[in-house]
């Protein structure tokens, strides 16, 4: 698992200028976000991209050097929560294939990947926002304040949202 | 933490290399050039649309204080023409009363000339003079068809606000039953608003009052010339339109109008048959504005090549 984003809030020796530099230390940090909530690899260098363009303005301004990782975070969530909400469009009219989550899973035993593709099969069904909240506490291991400000909601509305996903997957995957 | 989160946590990860990074770091570069040039576009288009919208008000700023200017030469008695007239008139106040006499004069013996004519007035005119001192009928002799309603004279309160600001159809619908216009400032308002709403021929009783009981004050020469303009260009009365233009330029010999109204002048008397006089009068102008703005008017209806 990666460092949740904690570690972020620590200070960061790359300073904000130096873009490329920011790039090659998060550029991973980003696709695993983004590939763990879209659930498919295809997309994910179009995701680094905007997250890194869009980033850019955003970077440049941060006042500590810490807060780097937990703004990319935030870029990035918001991106991928634009791309699920087109996703679910196009699916709505028949434009898109529901992705074989199996794709995406490195190495794992037979039990697991099923187990995955249902969790993802569960989630994709939920509203985005309670997928993304759910994501973040569960798969990346953030913080419940840190998955408010990332979200971009309050505290308990994060937790209702996270609680409202566990609890459609404990149905679905009892 | 959840037993399923965990699995995915450990289980669904991104394959990003170096050289992945890489490719998306140039494709990023792409991007980024792609966006700047973008935006040094639109910034571009945007700079050339406000530096045209700037220059075009500045020109209609421009063209709007030109127009002032003219206004404030021949338009209506807007107060700052007025003031500017007063400006310059006010200096030559001593020199209008004599020449005043002279310009009465003059308007006197033009007046008589046509004064056959005046038999065939009608009644309408007849009122209209009645309310003028008799050396303002000298000048009003001649037939006046479009002056078919008393001078309306203002007594109820708000036509001249009406008329400063602008509304003059109102001005001039309270202004039937007014009666009490008798300073310079209501008479130059009054006609004002008969002019602007399409009643020329009911400017020239308020603008003669002006003339005759005013004829000290600085708007004076103002009406004078409005009077000859009125006359020229709505009334198609030339004749009397060029004795309004000689009082104005009587009134006020040094005023900034004066040079104007003697150019002028030379075409009411032109466009009223008479060649000789606006030869003469024409000459005149030339010898003492040799340079003026009017010379090229002069020297058409002078008849001088």
């Amino acid at each position: 698992m990666l460092t949740p984003l904690t570690a972020p809030f620590e200070l960061v020796e790359t300073p904000a200028e130096d873009l490329d530099g920011v790039f090659r230390r998060y550029s991973g940090y980003v696709a695993a976000i983004a590939l763990r909530l879209l659930g498919r690899d295809d997309e994910i260098e179009d995701v680094v991209q905007e997250v890194f363009l869009a980033g850019t303005s955003g970077l440049r301004h941060l006042r500590e050097p810490g807060a780097i990782k937990g703004w990319l975070a935030t870029v990035t969530v918001r991106i991928v929560r634009r791309k699920l909400r087109g996703r679910r469009l196009r699916a709505m009219f028949g434009f898109e294939v529901t992705p074989d989550y199996a794709h995406v899973v490195a190495d794992a035993s037979q039990d697991h990947v099923l187990l995955i593709k249902r969790a993802y099969r569960v989630l994709d069904a939920l509203p985005v926002d309670l997928k993304i909240a759910w994501m973040l506490r569960h798969v990346e291991g953030e913080q419940l304040p840190d998955v408010a400000r990332i979200c971009g909601c309050s505290l308990a509305t994060a937790k209702r949202r996270i609680a409202a996903a566990q609890a459609a997957l404990d149905e679905e995957l009892r | 933490m959840s037993q399923v989160g965990d699995v995915i946590a450990r289980a669904v990860r991104a394959e990003w290399g170096e050289d992945r990074a890489a490719a998306v770091a140039v494709q990023l570069q792409a991007r980024r050039r792609r966006r700047t040039r973008v935006r040094a576009v639109v910034g571009a288009v945007a700079v050339v649309s406000i530096a045209v919208v700037v220059l075009w008000t500045r020109d209609q700023r421009a063209e709007d204080v030109a127009v002032d200017a003219t206004h404030a030469q021949w338009g209506p008695s807007e107060p700052a023409a007025s003031a500017s007239a007063s400006a310059s008139a006010s200096a030559s106040a001593s020199a209008s009363g004599s020449a005043s006499a002279s310009g009465s004069a003059s308007a006197s013996a033009s007046g008589s000339a046509s004064a056959s004519a005046s038999a065939l007035a009608s009644a309408s005119e007849a009122r209209d003079r009645a309310l003028l001192k008799p050396s303002a009928r000298a000048v009003a002799t001649a037939p006046q068809p479009a002056e078919v309603r008393a001078v309306p004279v203002p007594v109820v309160a708000g036509w001249r606000e009406l008329a400063r600001g602008g509304d003059m159809q109102q001005a001039y619908d309270l202004l039937g039953h007014a009666d009490d216009a008798t300073t310079a400032e209501d008479l130059m308002l009054v006609a004002d608003v008969m002019r602007l709403t399409s009643h020329p021929g009911e400017a020239v009783a308020p603008l003669r009052r002006v003339i005759d009981e005013h004829a000290a004050d600085p708007r004076a020469p103002l009406a004078a010339f409005t009077l000859g303009r009125v006359m020229l260009e709505q009334l198609g009365r030339p004749a009397d339109a060029a004795d309004a233009f000689a009082r104005a330029a009587d009134l006020a010999p040094d005023g900034p109008l004066a040079e104007d109204a003697a150019a002028r002048q030379v075409e009411a008397r032109s466009r009223a048959g008479d060649a000789r006089e606006a030869k003469r009068l024409a000459i005149e102008y030339l010898r003492r504005y040799p340079h003026g703005r009017q010379v090229p008017l002069v020297l058409r209806f002078g008849g001088i090549k």
